[in-house]
């Protein structure tokens, strides 16, 4: 691997260390031009837009869930290009196959007339992948998929390509047509970084969108961050540092999703059949270290980690039976949580 | 801690008002409940609050989203171990805390502890506790009246039983409300000390005052009446009317009765002439003409004045003794002489249908002669009413001989050595009865001997030798009487009397007849309780011989109580 991909790769610039204090103000200069960008053409959903920039930045993957036509293809194409970076997107469907994610070997006839194997490589060669509706491809396929998503590589034919960084996979899931489908495991739906609700836009937001879409003009994005600059500020993400009590705040959060955790509330008790990884103590922090850049702070606070505790953590805990059948959301569980747990040291 | 101190002062106040806690513990518990929450004040206002506590309650108070306290924790950091960021973060923080007025009041603002809703639910239930009326009934202790030994005076149930019996005796033959009042105080006066009611002095006082009452009514009333008779036997006296007068003067109602039925049947007979009733008529229209006593009316007027000047002058000013004496004196002389007024009056009273009958018979001599004996055998009537209200004089003096008695019963049984008369007494009664007597003392073979006859027969009397009433310690033998009249008494008065029984020997023929005989009654009377009218006859004939043994003096003065006693005891009862 060459050294700049190396250095692209771990998100340090060969150039002089920055001032925290520019480098700060650079940071949230150049994400408050994506949201920007990417505003033009999404109407609404800041939170959508800035969970996926966290995922983006702290390098995790991100699942949007939420019910057709509310743009959840549209945003991740428009904030594909508003960073300059290689977008696929990939339809799922029951007979879909991996090698159509990964990419296969192909006869090739050179000039020659001599054939050779060739790689052909898949949609998952990409910066950003929307996955779309992986629910609706079997066990199988989504493997491939998610191999791909924790190794940042693909082996095929015994050979191991990596994925450029950043690689981001927005994978979707529709809520409404469950039956026939092939949900993702929790062990596979812990790998993503964060899961993202996408609600339904209010009137004002469908009075936008109509206004924006229906009309003569369309809007156009513009790149306003380049793949370096992105992953340069991954690296300034992890440069963030949590003070100690904001840490064990952070794994106190997360012991109390455990039934059997200390200050666990009753309803993490009753509904709660098993708690979040250590995974999720990671997003949390990571996320945490990110909402404190786009705040303007130099560090993760406990609030920043409250602020990011539902998107870490909602698709981690897993609900018992008693759960399921009352209908009990993981939010409201980790509401719970979070005003159980106090993050005043006393 | 407040819900503590709740809880604590809600259980004392509880314990308290149920009295399971004294008073001065209930008080040192409520301060301590009290102490509670302000120990929790003041160790919360001298607690040291961690500086990353401050710093947090600071950054949440000024909304710095952490600065300060992740500020504090890098500034805790080597210098080595602080990287730019960490740097740029406590420059950061630094930076807020100058450009912000940073308010430790404000960070430490006033926030009500969670547990407060449990302290406030516990002070409910401790202002309701409080509020609780736990009712105890308090028993007043009754005042003890000052501690008086009462030594009640004692009687023998032998004899409380004669006495009642008797009274029940007068009762029936009772013909007056004056007899009858009089049996009732004597039955009150006997239960209460058979209830050991009356202690010895007690006992004398009601004795006396009982024999006092007896005796006035009998002598006022029989004063009264016999004086009424007497004027009007003065009154009527005639040639014709002689007889009549004659018994009126010896105040001898059923004698004047008699006479006026004599009257009446002349008069019916046709048996007297004109003269003889003319005279008679006029004996009577004398015998009818009210007479007063002024000086008894006069007498009583005078006291009643002296009374009313003595009592004026007493709710004038305080009386002194002599006065006091003098008022006491004359309302006793008013209370007698208007006792005598009413006697007088009663008398009058019963005397005035008896004269109204004479004047009545005066009146229809001249017209009706048969109307005038049936006026006559009126009065007779009148008379013989009269013989009835002294026969119940005879009653009083027979209750009055009877409380004399009693008083003899109640000094033997109550003076030195009381209890052991009174328990000699009962073995006595009961070896008179042929039972067991109380002590186990055996009447021997339960049968009376009752012999005039025979060396070493006789009555076994009780041991001379003894004190007096002290029965024979063992059942006596009957044909041992050697021991009888051994001895001599120190209290008896007089000198000792030595014995002369002389023994005479008295053939008795038997006679077949049915029922048992006499001797078979006296020797059966024990195991037949002294019941039946056979038994009653033989004891009322041997007690009257008796008394007339022991009042014509052949029984010495010392032994009488003895004879009476044991006729007491062997008396006949009513068959149960």
């Amino acid at each position: 691997m060459a050294e700049s991909e190396i250095k692209q790769t771990s998100g340090r610039s060969s150039h002089p260390p920055m001032a925290p204090k520019e480098a700060l103000a650079n940071f949230r200069r150049d994400l408050h031009a994506v949201r920007s960008e990417v505003g033009k053409v999404i109407v609404g959903n800041q939170e959508i837009v800035d969970g996926v920039l966290t995922a983006l930045l702290a390098g995790g993957h991100a699942l949007l869930e939420g019910v057709p036509g509310l743009g959840k293809t549209m945003l991740v194409r428009t904030l594909a290009r508003a960073l300059d970076l290689a977008f696929s997107r990939i339809q799922f469907t029951p007979d879909l196959m991996p090698a159509d994610i990964l990419g296969t070997q192909v006869i090739v006839e050179d000039e020659r007339g001599a054939k050779t194997f060739e790689f052909q490589r898949g949609p998952i060669f990409a910066n950003i992948v929307l996955a779309d509706e992986i629910n609706r491809a079997t066990p199988k396929t989504q493997s491939a998929l998610l191999e791909g998503m924790q190794e940042q590589s693909v082996t095929v034919a015994k050979k191991t390509w990596k994925l450029e960084a950043p690689f981001l996979v927005l994978a979707t899931q529709n809520p409404l047509e469950m039956e026939g489908t092939y949900p993702l495991p929790e062990a596979q739906l812990d790998r993503f970084f964060f899961k993202l609700h996408v609600r339904f836009p209010d009137r004002e937001e469908i009075h936008a969108i109509l206004d924006r879409t229906t009309g003569v003009d369309e809007a156009s994005v513009s790149q306003v961050l380049s793949r370096p600059r992105i992953l340069e500020l991954r690296g300034l993400a992890r440069e963030v540092p949590v003070a100690r009590h904001v840490q064990d705040f952070a794994v106190r959060v997360l012991q109390a999703t455990h039934p059997d955790g200390p200050s666990a509330p009753d309803t993490v008790k009753r509904f709660v059949r098993f708690g979040s990884s250590p995974r999720g103590a990671q997003a949390l922090l990571l996320a945490a270290k990110i909402r404190a850049l786009i705040e303007g702070r130099f560090a993760a606070s406990a609030d920043d980690v409250r602020a990011v505790a539902l998107p870490a953590l909602r698709h981690r805990m897993i609900l018992n039976f008693e759960g399921e059948a009352e209908g009990v959301k993981t939010d409201d569980v980790l509401q719970d949580v979070l005003a159980r747990v106090k993050d005043v040291v006393s | 801690m407040t819900p503590y101190g709740a809880a604590l002062a809600t259980v004392v106040l509880l314990l308290a008002k149920s009295g399971r806690m004294h008073d001065s513990a209930a008080r040192h518990g409520l301060l301590l409940a009290v102490a509670f929450p302000l120990v929790g004040l003041l160790a919360g206002a001298l607690m040291r609050v961690p500086k990353l506590m401050a710093a947090q309650l600071l950054d949440r108070a000024h909304a710095l989203h952490g600065r300060l306290a992740i500020a504090l924790e890098f500034r805790a950091l080597p210098e080595e171990m602080r990287t730019p960021m960490m740097r740029a973060a406590i420059d950061d923080a630094a930076d807020h805390a100058r450009t912000q007025a940073l308010s430790a009041r404000r960070a430490l603002s006033w926030r009500w502890p969670g547990e407060i809703r449990y302290a406030a639910v516990l002070l409910a239930v401790m202002a309701i506790a409080a509020s609780v009326e736990f009712r105890t009934q308090v028993r007043a202790r009754p005042r003890r009246a000052p501690s008086v030994h009462v030594d009640p005076l004692m009687l023998a149930g032998e004899d409380i039983d004669a006495f009642r019996e008797f009274a029940r005796g007068i009762e029936q033959n009772a013909r007056t409300e004056r007899s009858r009042q009089a049996v009732d105080r004597f039955n009150r006066f006997v239960d209460r000390l058979a209830n050991r009611e009356l202690d010895r002095q007690d006992a004398y006082r009601q004795l006396s005052a009982l024999q006092a009452d007896i005796e006035t009514d009998r002598r006022d009333d029989q004063e009264a009446l016999r004086e009424a008779l007497r004027q009007l036997g003065e009154r009527v006296d005639s040639e014709s009317t002689r007889q009549l007068a004659e018994a009126l003067r010896q105040a001898d109602p059923q004698a004047a009765a008699e006479a006026m039925r004599q009257l009446a049947r002349q008069l019916r007979e046709q048996r007297t002439s004109q003269q003889q009733r003319q005279e008679m008529q006029r004996a009577l229209q004398r015998a009818t003409e009210q007479r007063n006593d002024p000086a008894q009316e006069e007498r009583l007027r005078r006291a009643r004045e002296e009374v009313e000047r003595l009592l004026r002058q007493q709710r004038e000013r305080q009386l002194n003794q002599p006065e006091q004496r003098l008022l006491q004196q004359r309302q006793r002389d008013l209370e007698r002489l208007s006792r005598e007024q009413q006697r007088r009056e009663e008398q009058r009273r019963q005397l005035e249908r008896l004269t109204r009958n004479m004047s009545q018979a005066m009146q229809d001599l001249l017209r009706d002669i048969a109307r005038a004996a049936g006026d006559l055998e009126q009065g007779a009537e009148d008379l013989n009413r009269m013989h009835q209200d002294q026969m119940s004089e005879q009653q009083l003096e027979e209750m009055r001989q009877a409380l004399e008695e009693l008083r003899q019963r109640m000094r033997e049984q109550n003076g030195q050595g009381g209890e052991g008369q009174r328990m000699r007494l009962e073995r006595f009664s009961g070896s008179a009865r042929g039972g067991v007597a109380p002590g186990g003392m055996q009447g021997r073979g339960g049968r009376l001997v009752l012999t005039r006859g025979g060396p070493g027969g006789g009555i076994p009397l009780p041991n001379p030798g003894g004190r007096p009433g002290q029965g024979s310690p063992q059942g006596s033998d009957p044909s041992n009487g050697a021991q009888a009249g051994v001895g001599h008494d120190e209290r008896i008065r007089g000198a000792a009397t030595h014995i002369d029984a002389r023994l005479n020997t008295v053939n008795v023929a038997g006679q077949h007849r049915d029922g048992p005989g006499r001797s078979q009654i006296i020797r059966t009377a024990a195991q037949e309780g002294f019941t039946g009218q056979s038994y009653r006859d033989i004891h009322t004939e041997y007690w009257n011989h008796a008394r007339e043994v022991v009042h014509a003096g052949e029984v010495p003065p010392g032994y009488r109580g003895y004879v009476r006693r044991y006729f007491q005891l062997i008396r006949p009862r009513e068959a149960e």
